[in-house]
């Protein structure tokens, strides 16, 4: 590390210095909590520290890290942008549910954008409710994703109704009622 | 198996306890009728849209909720001649089926 390090505690914020301080905690857990170890390094590692203090530092997760990725880490701690909260977000990958879920969301979300507003809230929203429903009730995903199959087509074919009817109406207005 | 009733004469019962939005109103069909009436959303978002026109029922926006993407439910209940007509429509099955009406619940 950088032999320029001194101590200035008042380089962590209020909340870097409160997470600091629980993932010590955690750290002395046992078993030791992996994730804890790189929010140590990470946040001791933007700090100025003593070179002695540092090894301190270093030693503290070492039991928990493999030494090269405590070399690594502490190569970029001082250096890289961190946002503190962002280590604590969990690292497991979401279930395949909550991926359908999210993709049926953002497909409905598109569709609707080229449908009638009445029938984007209505229809749509309806949609997203079910499928809601059906994910708290453990459905499995090909539901999921067949229910949003189902919506976009039934919303598809009644905005076209619903433009053939305006368009209906306007020429029947034009045409005084006769259609021709 | 062909459905015992309309879609329209579907809905007007499942209005007749109170207001109710398209999903509930699929929901309350499918549960009277132990599955044997089922609507779908094929059917019943034109129909409700007709009806209302027909001046069978009126509609109005509930509130947004997060499950539906922060979009409100668009509630139905019926006008009072939209009530005439689910009262008819209850005399002549009563009078088909040939029940007295402290049989019918």
């Amino acid at each position: 590390m950088p032999s320029h390090r001194h101590a200035h505690d008042e380089f962590l914020s209020e909340e870097e210095a409160t997470l600091l301080a629980e993932a010590k905690n955690l750290l002395e857990q046992t078993p030791p909590h992996k994730d804890s170890a790189f929010l140590v390094l990470f946040v001791e590692g933007r700090r100025i520290l003593e070179p002695d203090e540092w090894e301190g530092t270093k030693r503290f997760v070492r039991d928990v890290l493999k030494e090269e990725e405590t070399l690594l880490l502490s190569k970029t701690a001082s250096q890289a942008p961190i946002t503190i909260p962002a280590l604590f977000q969990p690292t497991t990958s979401p279930s395949p549910r909550e991926t359908a879920i999210a993709r049926a969301t953002m497909a409905l979300d598109f569709v609707s954008m080229l449908v009638p507003m009445r029938l984007e809230r209505e229809e749509i929203g309806d949609a997203l409710e079910r499928i809601n429903a059906m994910a708290a009730a453990g459905r499995p995903s090909w539901f999921i994703y067949l229910k949003v199959a189902t919506a976009s087509w039934w919303v598809a074919w009644h905005s076209l109704i619903h433009y053939a009817e305006r368009i209906a109406g306007i020429i029947g207005k034009a045409t005084g009622g006769k259609g021709e | 198996m062909e459905s015992p009733v309309s879609t329209k004469a579907a809905i007007l019962a499942a209005l007749m306890r109170g207001k109710s939005y398209g999903l509930e109103i699929i929901d309350k069909v499918r549960d009277r009728t132990d599955g044997t009436v089922i609507l779908t959303e094929g059917n019943v978002y034109p129909k409700l849209r007709e009806m209302e026109r027909d001046g069978l029922l009126r509609s109005f926006d509930g509130d947004p909720t997060p499950e539906r993407g922060g979009r409100p439910r668009r509630y139905y209940e019926l006008t009072g001649e939209g009530r005439r007509a689910a009262t008819d429509q209850r005399t002549a099955v009563i009078g088909l089926m040939d029940l007295h009406p402290s049989e019918v619940v």
